[in-house]
């Protein structure tokens, strides 16, 4: 190897010759005829022959057979390629010559689908209006077209431009260790630049160092006319207009992978973040210019992206103030501090109005006049703060509650109106209006005011907000005494509000007085009492109360039923009532589902997912919603590829028609990742659930149960990883906040408390095991019955708690009862294995081996026929099986055993280290054993 | 580990070792086989690390390891190296993390011993013959990374990704619009920076 080494070049020489190879192969490419002998006299003696024999082989290989790239070499419109310079988001950029004038030229070949002749004719004219920006600082656009001689059926658009060799801006400027001054200086050209483009209409979108080259100043024509006598170059902004030729804006981008967008995302002001493109405009260009200022001067970005999830960077470029310049370094404080600062304004009016009122600004300052931008005093702090803390859609929820007021209004107005026509006709008729403006100020409201729920925008729980609805509540009954619809409607309203605050008593009420005034002043049948039947149900469900929930949502189906048996007025009439029974039986279900009767529950919902299918189609949030409910049934059936293929296809259509973050897409994540948490998949579950959480507290406070069901779940991930004292903390937040929010007694709540109680157990803790989980197996016997799973759950932890305090029998006594009704209630199912397991312990405890054994072996059994052979906790059980055999003596068997779980142990990944641990243990023993016995 | 030292099916183990002495003769097929085998396997087990390491995030310092992705997207496309070619870059990237690895582990007895660790050779179809560990492809994860941002040129860097990728030269030479000598050339010179900078 050492010989073979010496008669080769160098690594450096390689790269020589690999270089000068690159400059002949440019020139066959460009279809010239370059001297073989001159390269070959660029280097010395021995380096010679090495490149001659390239270079042959280049000459033959152009000669014989050459180079079919897909483009280089290739002419398009009047252009030939010769190669290939860059690559961008937007396409490639190769060197090319037009073939008339022998110009050099840039040429972008755009990733665009043109197929359609409509949006071909626009590319060509948006592009050809784009030749006319002429600036010293802009990129010239000579021409653009389309080519369609290689695949008509793909026409490949291009753009034509200024060919220009520098570098881009930033490395630029650390490569020349460009000052202060001669950075700001560079900037304030860019500016320029900018404000030029403006003056025609044409906004960059897309303005980021990497679209800034500065080339060389001695060479260009440009940097004379400019007058400047830095040494730094002329800035070029290239791709003026580019994004809106090509239509791209950020919600196009979000298709392509998260790594790209972070290039162009960290420099989108706030409005084009949020995908408004009415709003954006010229500044949003010169939030661009703060930025590139920004990290121009402190050599940083302003707001750190780094390990952020989409959701979350989105939210802090939108919320987060920057690290002011002045910080990073002194001599930034002051003017530049202020002047950038005056750039990177949220809202966009609070910005310099122009990229040349910024470029003025910042020319003020070098010339040591005073700046026109003044620093931030009190009042836009305390504006500032106050718009941090309320979220930014404070707006929103003002304007709502301004409508909550003026729609009860017109809504009384209308009722008065009714009382008093004297015609009967007329009156049904005015009864009829009423009854449309009231059910159109109730589905307005609802809309509008379930913050965290149906808000499209994400808005947050809001103390505003909060005390609006309570206010609210307290002045529905004076202010319409006459009027008991409004009064129900203006109850239902606030009722929703309130549920969806997870203000559960408060909802209550509302729900509660909606639904005796219906029930006093509508007939029997309408689907206003169903309506409010509905609202109550829920609310009574959310605190617990399934027994009383039930009727109410069986008298609600039955109202709709009806209802849609019924000939209908309109298409219109019946879509909404198939709407409404679909509603209605999903409900049912939903109940159904948590008392713990899944076959009722399904049976259910795939009643209604035709009926949804028909009404809203399948791109549809109703239908994503059934999709969601079915999977989390199937999964509770423990069948769990169908219930991960319809979580994924419901996860993929709320991803399609939900604007993130958003409630229901946290949820589904939520859900998926608990169903991977099962089914051993940790690195996806846990994935999946801290995307939701971020989304949660995007959206809600801390105590709201969907960050808290968040939590959990990654506690439960923490605790299978061994992180016992993080899952506990984890855990006990959770238990504070479900026990303010929503009791001691809630079935969420005993839910964690068991979870809580599986760490004590683990930190070797029974006593306060026991004491956590004795209540809840009690309340959850009284809700849900002594056969339901998850009665048997928390009933076999209290077992194990008891074990633990050293009460065998009593354990015994608690696992052979949950195993006899986990057979006869859930025949093959996680909880019947899981019991097999657990008395098989207590008997061997008792010395009731035999027993033990047999009961072993049925459990492995059941999980392979659960899990499949391979799955944790088949190899968790198998293990424990051999270590049982082992222990009483049968040797020969626990080898066996443990032979069959060697290749399924390997693939599991880190979680497995303590199994494979205790494997080696017994395999030790059993190899001691073995060597002692002979 | 004792658990992994057990071969999972005898059957198999029996024709891995027909196909270790085809390679030895030559035989390309073979090698093919071999590499399947212990690469679907490798690759498998890169990516069980991957998503903890690899968490989306904006970083550009993640640029590497989404390189190592894509690879395995590659591979999953039914993209497997060329075998033909003794001197693929997978090939290169498998031994050279052997030979680091080996190294160590020579260093470390050879300092218990008082004495110095010689030079290490490492053939592949030794290490196509064991299975590969979920240690080693941690390890392969780390090299790759480290000896694609050691190519510091970017159209070498391409070149060598789309190479892991499974392309064929052509393909590569077509797609970066030069000759297929070229890519060959720069190849060559991979392989060389990647063997000599080796530590």
């Amino acid at each position: 190897m050492t010989r073979e080494r010496a008669q080769r070049l160098s690594l450096e020489e390689e790269r020589r010759i690999d270089a000068l190879c690159e400059r002949f192969e440019a020139e066959l490419l460009g279809g010239g005829a370059p001297s073989l002998d001159a390269y070959v006299d660029e280097v010395e003696l021995p380096l010679r022959p090495r490149l001659r024999e390239e270079l042959e082989a280049l000459r033959t290989e152009f000669a014989v057979a050459p180079p079919r790239p897909d483009l280089a070499g290739r002419r398009l419109g009047g252009y030939r390629i010769l190669q290939k310079i860059g690559e961008g988001g937007m396409g490639t950029v190769f060197e090319a010559v037009q073939e008339t004038t022998r110009r050099r030229v840039a040429l972008k070949v755009v990733r665009s689908d043109l197929s359609s002749e409509k949006v071909r004719r626009r590319f060509e004219r948006e592009a050809r209006l784009l030749a006319h920006l002429h600036h010293p600082g802009i990129a010239q656009i000579f021409d653009a077209g389309v080519d369609e001689l290689a695949d008509p059926s793909r026409p490949t658009p291009f753009l034509v431009m200024e060919l220009l060799r520098g570098l881009p801006l930033i490395q630029h400027a650390d490569e020349y260790r460009l000052g202060i001054r001669e950075r700001l200086e560079l900037l304030r050209r860019v500016c320029g630049a900018v404000q030029h483009a403006h003056d025609q209409g044409i906004v960059h979108r897309d303005l980021k160092p990497a679209n800034i080259l500065v080339v060389d100043g001695s060479g260009s024509e440009a940097s004379r006319t400019d007058g400047a006598n830095f040494t730094q170059g002329m800035p070029k902004v290239l791709d003026f207009g580019v994004a809106r030729v090509l239509e791209r804006e950020f919600e196009a981008s979000l298709e392509t992978q998260t790594g790209q967008l972070v290039g162009t995302m960290a420099y989108m002001s706030p409005e084009q973040l949020r995908g408004d493109s009415a709003q954006v405009d010229a500044r949003a260009d010169v939030y661009a210019l703060g930025v590139i200022l920004y990290q121009l001067l402190g050599g940083r970005l302003p707001h750190d992206l780094t390990g952020k999830n989409l959701p979350s960077a989105i939210d802090t470029l939108r919320t987060a103030e920057p690290t002011p310049l002045g910080r990073l370094d002194h001599r930034l404080r002051g003017d530049v501090e202020i002047i950038v600062g005056k750039a990177l304004e949220k809202r966009p009016e609070d910005r310099y109005r122009s990229a040349a009122a910024l470029a003025n600004d910042l020319q003020r300052h070098l010339d040591d006049v005073p700046i026109e931008a003044r620093p931030p005093d009190t009042v836009d702090r305390v504006r500032k703060f106050a718009r941090r803390n309320r979220g930014l859609f404070t707006g929103v929820i003002t304007a709502a509650a301004a409508l909550l007021v003026s729609l009860v209004v017109v809504s009384v107005f209308a009722w008065q109106q009714a009382c008093l026509r004297e015609s009967a006709e007329l009156a049904r008729t005015e009864a009829d209006e009423r009854e449309r403006v009231a059910s159109a100020v109730s589905d307005f409201l609802n809309d509008m005011l379930r913050a965290g729920d149906l808000n499209d925008e994400g808005v947050s729980r809001d103390t505003t907000l909060y005390e609006v609805l309570v206010r609210a509540a307290e002045q529905v009954d004076a202010a319409f005494p006459d009027h008991p619809a409004s009064r129900a409607a203006v109850r239902m309203a606030l009722g929703s509000s309130f549920l969806s605050q997870a203000e559960f008593e408060t909802a209550e009420r509302q729900f509660r007085a909606a639904l005796e005034l219906r029930r006093a002043h509508y007939p029997p049948g309408s689907d206003e009492i169903a309506q409010a039947e509905t609202g109550l149900a829920q609310t009574l469900q959310e605190r617990g109360r399934l027994e009383d929930a039930e009727p109410l949502l069986r008298d609600a189906l039955q109202i709709r039923r009806d209802a849609s048996a019924r000939d209908a007025a309109s298409d219109e009439a019946r879509r909404k009532a198939t709407d409404r029974l679909s509603e209605s039986l999903g409900n049912l279900a939903d109940l159904l589902e948590r008392r713990g009767d899944y076959a009722a529950a399904r049976q259910l919902h795939e009643e209604s997912l035709p009926l949804i299918r028909d009404v809203h189609g399948t791109e549809s949030r109703s239908y994503a919603t059934t999709l969601n409910f079915l999977a989390s049934i199937h999964e509770k059936l423990s069948e769990y590829e169908r219930a991960e293929q319809l979580y994924l296809e419901c996860l993929a259509i709320r991803r399609r028609v939900l604007p993130a973050p958003h409630a229901h897409l946290a949820n589904v994540l939520n859900n998926l990742g608990g169903l991977y948490h099962v089914t051993s998949r940790t690195a996806e579950a846990e994935r999946l659930h801290r995307e939701a959480l971020e989304m949660r507290l995007a959206m809600f406070d801390e105590d709201h149960p969907h960050v808290s069901s968040s939590r959990a779940a990654l506690a439960a991930l923490l605790f299978r990883g061994g992180r016992n004292e993080e899952a506990l903390e984890e855990y006990h937040r959770v238990l504070a906040a479900f026990t303010r929010r929503l009791g001691a007694e809630h079935p969420d709540t005993l839910t964690v408390a068991v979870n809580a109680g599986y760490v004590l157990d683990a930190l070797g803790d029974p006593g306060g095991q026991r004491d956590l989980v004795e209540p809840a197996v009690e309340r959850f016997r009284e809700l849900f019955g002594p056969d339901h799973p998850t009665t048997l759950w928390a009933a076999g932890q209290l077992a194990r708690a008891r074990r633990g305090l050293g009460e065998l029998d009593d354990a015994a006594t608690l696992y052979r009862e949950n195993l006899r009704l986990a057979r006869a209630s859930l025949g093959d199912h996680q909880r019947t294995a899981t019991a097999l397991l657990d008395l098989a312990d207590t008997e061997r405890m008792l010395g009731r081996n035999r027993a033990a054994i047999d009961l072993l072996r049925e459990s492995v059994a059941m999980f392979e026929r659960l899990y499949g052979e391979a799955a944790y906790f088949t190899v968790r059980a198998r293990y424990r099986f051999a270590r049982n055999l082992f222990d009483l003596g049968h040797a020969m068997e626990a080898r066996e055993v443990l032979r069959a779980n060697a290749a399924h142990l390997t693939g599991l990944g880190p979680e497995a280290d303590e199994l494979t641990e205790r494997t080696a243990e017994l395999e030790a023993e059993l190899d001691r054993q073995a060597s002692g016995s002979r | 580990m004792p658990v992994t030292d057990q071969a999972p099916e005898k059957i198999l183990q029996a024709t891995v070792s027909v196909w270790i002495e085809q390679l030895r003769s030559g035989d390309d097929h073979s090698a093919e086989h071999l590499w399947q085998r212990y690469f679907k396997e490798l690759v498998r087990l890169a990516e069980r690390r991957l998503p903890l390491q690899a968490r989306r995030s904006f970083d550009q310092e993640d640029v590497a390891l989404s390189a190592f992705h894509s690879l395995c997207e590659g591979v999953r496309g039914g993209r497997f190296p060329e075998l033909s070619h003794r001197e693929d870059l997978w090939s290169l990237l498998v031994v050279i993390t052997a030979r680091k690895a080996r190294a160590k582990l020579r260093a470390e007895t050879a300092a218990k011993r008082g004495g110095s660790a010689g030079p290490v050779e490492v053939e592949l179809s030794n290490i196509l013959g064991t299975e590969p560990t979920p240690e080693f492809a941690a390890e392969l994860v780390d090299e790759s990374e480290r000896l694609l941002a050691l190519l510091d040129d970017e159209d070498l860097r391409s070149i060598a990704i789309r190479k892991l990728e499974g392309y064929q030269n052509k393909e590569i030479a077509e797609e970066m619009g030069c000759a297929l000598r070229t890519i060959e050339r720069r190849l060559a010179l991979i392989r060389q920076a990647w063997s000599e900078l080796e530590p």
